[in-house]
This record gives C-alpha cells, sequence and structure tokens, in this order.
C-alpha cells in the first residue's frame, strides 16, 4: 500500500474493547485492553506505550487515526476527542475512518464489499449498520437498516452485482435471513469483517489528502430528545 | 522568587464549553484568555439541558475553542506547563469529552494533567480577581448547586450545609419552564419579577423551620406549578416575583446562619463571605445577601459574573494551584459524575443523591 504517512497512530473505542496501534515503516505494534468501561482509564496510557514502545515521541507522528463510528457513543467520543486533542497538542491531521472501512481488507483490483454490523440486537427492533466499502477503503454513507431491509440490501449486492459480504457477526445474518423467511438467500457466502485500528492507521497512512474538517463520531442517529410543548408553543420572549 | 506557571483550562460539564490560559507568578494571577462557547440555543427549544446534545457539541468544539483561547493568550502550547480539565461532578458525556481531550494533549506535550473537580473550580475562583486569603465562607449557588462550604485552605474544604433536592439555578429554570418563558430560566424570571408584586402569592420557605443549613427548593417548584393551575398564565409578573422573593428569604436567612457558624469555628478574625454560581446575578438575592453579611461584619464579595457562571479559567487556576503545590493526575484518572468537594464528609453523610454510588456533590 502506497503510504502518505509513515508514523500513524490508530485508535479505536467503538466497540467493546479499547485498542491503539502505531504504524511505523518497520512494524506495527498494538495494545488492547478489554473492557466496556475501559476506555476512558485506559487510553490514554495504552497510547503512551505504544509510542515509548517504538522510542517515538509524540511530535514525530505524521498522522492520526481513529474509528469514528458507529458504536458506543461514549467511547466514540473518548475516542475522536483524545484523537482530535492529539492532533491539536502536535499539529497534525486526524483521520476518521469508520468501523466498516477498518473491518475489510481492500486491495486496489477488489470488488467493493457491503460491511454488516449488529445495530439494535433484540427484535422486534432488531436493526443493522450498513456501509459499502469500495476502492481505497473509502465506503459509502452509513444506514441503518431492519430485517426486512437487511434482506434486500444482501439482495442487491448479491452475486450479480459482484460486491461482497462481510459482517461482525455473519451468523447473526444468516440467522436473520432465516427468520425473515429469506432461505433463497441462505447460500449466501459473508465473510467475517472485524474492525481494526491497525488497519484504520493503514487507511489514513494511504489517504493523499485528509479532509480539513477534523472528524466527528459517527452517531448514525439524532439525540433522543422531544421539544418541550411548552416551549415550544410559546410566544413569550 | 515564584516561576510563573501557565496552565490552559478546559470545562465541558454542563452546556458550556469553554477554555483559558491563565499564568500564576509572582505578580499574582492572569488570565490570558477565556473563551467559551454556549449551547444555550441548542437546548433552547428541549427547555431544558439535554446531556446527549450537549456531549455532542462539546466533541464538535472544544478543539477549535483550545486553538481560539491559545492564540488570544498568544502563546503556543508549548509554553504551557500543565493541562487541567474538569472531571466531574457533572454531565458525564460532557466530562469525559474534556478529560479526553485534556489526557491527549498530556501525552502529546508531555506536560503534567491536573483533574479538576469542578466544584472546588467555583470555590476557589475569588483567587481569579484578587489574593484568595483563606478562610473563608462561600455559597456556591448556580444551576446545579447550592451548598454553603467552609474553604480553609487550597484542598481543604468544609461542607456546611446544601441543597436536599433542586439547586436554586434549577428552580428558576423549572418556575420559568412552568410559566413558558425562556431558559435560562434566572434572567426571564428576574426581569418579569421586576414588574410583579412580590406578596402576590404566599409560596413556602422551605427547611426555615429546621435547624442547620439545609436547604430544599423543590417544594417552591410544586407551589408555583398549583398557583399556575389556579389563575393561568395572567399573573406571570406577580408570580415571579413571590418565587424570587421566597428563594431570596431562604438564602438570606441561612447565610446568617452560615456565618454565625463560620464566626464561632473562626474567632478573632472578620469573617468574609463569598458568593460564587449563576445565581449571584441575580440582582435581588445579591442584595439581600450583601445585607446580612452588613449586619454580621462580614466582608461580601463575588466574583465577576463571566467567573460566577461556569467558564475555564476557574479551571486554569485551580489547576495552576495544584500544580504549583506539586500535585498532577495520572493517565488512568477517571470522570466522576458523583464527586462531593468534602468527599470523606459527604460520604458519611450523603444529603443529596447518597446511596450505592455515593453522595452526588
Amino acid at each position: 500500500m502506497t503510504g502518505f504517512a509513515r508514523y500513524v497512530l490508530g485508535v479505536d473505542t467503538a466497540g467493546d474493547a479499547c485498542s491503539v496501534a502505531l504504524l511505523t515503516p518497520a512494524c506495527v505494534i498494538e495494545r488492547t485492553v478489554e473492557g466496556r468501561t475501559a476506555h476512558n482509564a485506559a487510553l490514554a496510557s495504552l497510547v503512551k506505550d505504544v509510542l515509548a514502545q517504538a522510542d517515538l515521541p509524540p511530535a514525530k507522528l505524521d498522522r492520526i487515526a481513529v474509528i469514528t463510528g458507529p458504536g458506543s457513543f461514549a467511547g466514540l467520543r473518548i475516542g475522536v476527542a483524545f484523537a482530535r486533542g492529539l492532533g491539536l497538542a502536535v499539529d497534525r491531521d486526524v483521520v476518521g475512518v469508520s468501523r466498516h472501512e477498518s473491518s475489510v481488507e481492500m486491495l486496489d483490483s477488489s470488488p467493493p464489499v457491503l460491511v454488516i454490523a449488529p445495530a439494535r440486537r433484540r427484535p422486534p427492533d432488531r436493526s443493522w449498520w450498513v456501509q459499502t466499502v469500495g476502492a481505497g477503503n473509502i465506503g459509502d454513507e452509513l444506514r441503518e437498516v431492519e430485517d426486512a431491509g437487511l434482506a434486500q440490501a444482501c439482495v442487491a449486492a448479491g452475486p450479480a452485482s459482484g460486491t461482497r459480504l462481510a459482517s461482525f457477526d455473519p451468523a447473526a445474518v444468516m440467522r436473520c435471513l432465516k427468520d425473515a423467511g429469506r432461505d433463497d438467500l441462505g447460500a449466501l457466502t459473508i465473510d467475517v469483517a472485524t474492525p481494526s485500528a491497525a488497519r484504520a492507521a493503514r487507511i489514513a497512512a494511504a489517504t493523499r489528502y485528509p479532509s480539513s474538517r477534523p472528524p466527528m463520531p459517527l452517531y448514525g442517529r439524532p439525540p433522543d430528545a422531544t421539544p418541550s410543548p411548552v416551549i415550544a408553543s410559546s410566544s413569550i420572549s | 522568587m515564584m516561576q510563573d506557571i501557565t496552565v490552559l483550562g478546559i470545562e465541558t460539564s454542563c452546556d458550556e464549553t469553554a477554555a483559558a490560559v491563565v499564568r500564576l507568578g509572582a505578580s499574582g494571577v492572569r488570565v490570558l484568555s477565556d473563551v467559551i462557547a454556549s449551547q444555550v440555543e441548542d437546548h433552547a427549544v428541549y427547555g431544558g439541558v439535554v446531556p446527549e446534545i450537549a456531549a455532542r457539541a462539546h466533541v464538535e468544539r472544544l478543539d477549535g475553542l483550545i486553538r481560539r483561547a491559545l492564540s488570544e493568550a498568544q502563546l503556543s502550547l508549548s509554553s504551557i506547563h500543565g493541562v487541567a480539565a474538569t472531571s466531574g461532578p457533572g454531565l458525564i458525556g460532557g466530562v469525559m469529552v474534556g478529560l479526553s481531550t485534556a489526557k491527549a494533549i498530556s501525552v502529546g506535550l508531555n506536560t503534567p494533567l491536573i483533574a479538576v473537580n469542578h466544584l472546588e473550580g467555583h470555590a476557589l475562583s475569588p483567587g481569579l480577581v484578587g489574593p484568595l486569603g483563606f478562610p473563608y465562607l462561600l455559597l456556591l449557588v448556580s444551576g446545579g448547586h447550592c451548598q454553603f462550604i467552609a474553604v480553609e485552605s487550597l484542598g481543604s474544604y468544609r461542607r456546611l450545609g446544601s441543597t436536599i433536592d433542586d439547586a436554586v439555578g434549577e428552580a428558576f429554570d423549572k418556575t420559568a419552564k412552568l410559566l413558558g418563558l425562556p431558559q435560562p430560566g434566572g434572567p426571564s424570571v428576574e426581569r418579569l419579577a421586576r414588574q410583579g408584586d412580590a406578596t402576590a402569592f404566599n409560596l413556602p420557605r422551605p427547611l426555615l423551620d429546621r435547624p442547620g443549613l439545609d436547604m430544599s427548593f423543590s417544594g417552591l417548584k410544586t407551589a408555583v406549578r398549583r398557583i399556575v393551575e389556579e389563575v393561568g398564565s395572567e399573573r406571570t409578573a406577580d408570580v415571579c416575583a413571590s418565587f424570587q422573593l421566597a428563594v431570596a428569604d431562604v438564602l438570606a436567612a441561612k447565610a446568617e446562619r452560615a456565618m454565625g457558624l463560620f464566626a464561632k469555628s473562626h474567632p478573632g478574625e472578620r469573617g468574609r463571605f463569598v458568593v460564587a454560581g449563576g445565581v449571584a446575578a441575580n440582582a435581588q438575592i445579591r442584595e439581600r445577601l450583601k445585607a446580612t453579611a452588613d449586619t454580621l461584619d462580614f466582608t461580601f464579595s463575588a466574583p465577576p459574573m463571566r467567573w460566577c457562571t461556569d467558564n475555564a479559567a476557574m479551571i486554569a487556576h485551580a489547576g495552576a494551584l495544584h500544580l504549583l503545590a506539586g500535585r498532577k493526575s495520572p493517565l488512568t484518572i477517571e470522570v466522576r459524575a458523583r464527586w462531593p468537594l468534602d468527599g470523606a464528609a459527604a460520604d458519611h453523610a450523603p444529603v443529596h443523591g447518597g446511596g450505592r454510588k455515593g453522595a452526588r456533590a
């Protein structure tokens, strides 16, 4: 992979683990702490650890990559705030990479991959985050679909279109399709996709022109809040 | 001679994103910059602060705001000796954003991190405008807090009493909401109160009949709701005036008791009474508290309004004092939604939100 940056830090706080990876020309150093509540306590020390192991002063970093979601809102904010704070401290670009983008290996000749991740897990509110990742590991817009929408997306992306399928949890996708009565899709091949801080760092390293807009968490949903009827109807200013 | 230390401060515990640079030196305290992005507009239609909206706004704005604070201070990050951030108590989603950003800057610059208790920032805020002169009696009265604190020295705080339910600012906000007035409620209610008759409605003065310094304001809000249900929106100004007078009566009476207690435990010196927090902006309440202090021969002061409400200068200032005293925080430090200023005492006798997780504030 062609790189436009040599020393890149990758941060992933979107899931149940807190992971960091330091990409150097010689090697990749990775550290992970398990536990959904570990992010806030662990992240800064993990970053300090990998930098120390590579004997790299923070100012020598060329770029910072952060996984922007989807995932736990608190985790995403810890990661994005950290990455942007570090970008500010060392005056470097921060590149946002979605979990989906970070979970598949794309070669120049690879066909696009529809990446599927569980969103809401409990029926009847079950839903899925889907994103099609193409050349350069760049994804289209992240969408949340319900079971029926997932089946449609799988059909549209099926073998006919040349798009491959991958999921963080392929078995759950197959169960969902079966539950939806789509036995016709039973023969689909769904690869395993795994989000990775190291891959996020590699994607960021290969980005020729990082966006000048700093990354934001990929929430996928508006905040859960209802306007107050009293205030909304009030004419007093 | 004491060497100058310059600290970057970050505040994200409620609905203000703020960054500031404060320098502590032989010539005193200098606030080199102090910037704030209020989210009032973002929350207006909801009639109160929505934690998820607040957290999203903090992460979007904080780094830009820090850049502005540095540029206004005409400093680069490399001339900063430490980075201080509010790590509680407050809305946890926002606090995480500030602390995580501060940790990143600490790692990136290899500079000390100082996690600051938001309440301590307020408690020490008189130091932003002059020598601190310990000890003093502090009334912290804001949208999130209402407590009397004996500030003995840096790191030594004794809570004498506090609200057992709503904070005063919260009571103002809720009253404004009931009356259909815009948020924040404090200024809205105060403006209308000027045109109203404060004796129009007889509202309760909760806990005045009981000894001690604890306060309660949720009953006041319920009383206001009953009046609104009874008389409709006809007499809004009278309701505002009556409500504000009730709050002023309670605070003045409790302040009188607090000063008595404080004087007893600090004999032989003239007492100092400091009021901090957004509610100190209310002219009637401030006048009443000042009059009470005058009667009991306490000096009275309140930091300028911009440092009474939430701000990052007070966080940078508290951080700088701790750094000077040789204290800093480990990178693994966690946010604390609940974090009373006098930790041990509050754990033994929680008056507010006690229980499994400990006292709230």
